[in-house]
């Protein structure tokens, strides 16, 4: 990926199409990793737009021995059931 | 096929138990009846627990990549800030993971944060399940 602080400014006039939209010049799209659903932040500041491409973290959580003795509990399963899987299982694989 | 997203709470009994509900629905995967996706911030989770769980980093890897689950790459704080309503903030990237991978279900045994009633309400049409549930779904 290109690095943008190494380029100068670059500005292009762009359109503004129905409900808004706008369309992002394909060679930034590349540049920024810009793909379809992805989520970017927009903040207007006085006469200006900013779109700006966060690639923070999100946060998570870590475990408890506690936490993951719940787990293997709650994962076990009844014999019938575990019989019915391992039929299932069974024909999966000879398919 | 149906789409199902992994959280820690299924990986890690996975690696433990082979005889549990979360071993036998990633044969699931393994056998390509349904798709297994998870993401990398799941996988950190993981090996966040590694020595806890008595496997290296290494063997959590190889673990996904033989059982062909697919990884998402990163759930960014940009992506999870339309899901936070609906869950606590350590867990967002996980229904954000698996909204985002458009999965039918996001498998969990976390009952405390995931399989709350207002939170399988509020994820929808994501349904959030126990592997117990979605295997009795399977073998129907």
């Amino acid at each position: 990926m290109k690095q943008l602080a190494t380029t100068p400014l670059q500005q292009e006039y762009l359109r503004i199409l129905g409900k808004g939209m706008v369309t992002i010049p394909k060679e930034w799209r590349d540049e920024l990793g810009l793909e379809e659903g992805k989520i970017v932040k927009a903040e207007k500041v006085g006469n200006k737009l900013i779109i700006e491409v966060s690639e923070e973290k999100a946060p998570y959580r870590t475990f408890s021995d506690t936490e993951i003795e719940q787990w293997l509990e709650a994962d076990k399963l009844p014999k019938k059931l575990s019989r019915e899987i391992d039929l299932k299982l069974k024909e999966l694989k000879s398919d | 096929m149906i789409k199902i997203f992994l959280d820690a709470s299924v990986i890690i009994p996975a690696l433990l138990s082979p005889t549990g509900g979360s071993a036998k629905l990633i044969k699931f995967i393994k056998l390509k009846a349904v798709i297994g996706i998870t993401s990398q911030n799941v996988i950190e989770e993981v090996e966040r627990n590694s020595v806890k769980i008595g496997k290296n980093p290494q063997e959590i890897r190889q673990f996904i990549n033989d059982n062909l689950i697919l990884i998402r790459n990163k759930v960014t704080s940009t992506e999870t800030k339309l899901y936070k309503s609906i869950v606590v903030e350590k867990d967002v990237h996980v229904v954000t993971g698996a909204r985002l991978t458009k999965c039918d279900f996001l498998v969990t045994l976390d009952q405390k944060h995931l399989l709350k009633q207002e939170v399988v309400r509020a994820a929808k049409p994501l349904k959030i399940t126990t592997p117990k549930e979605l295997l009795t779904e399977l073998v129907k």
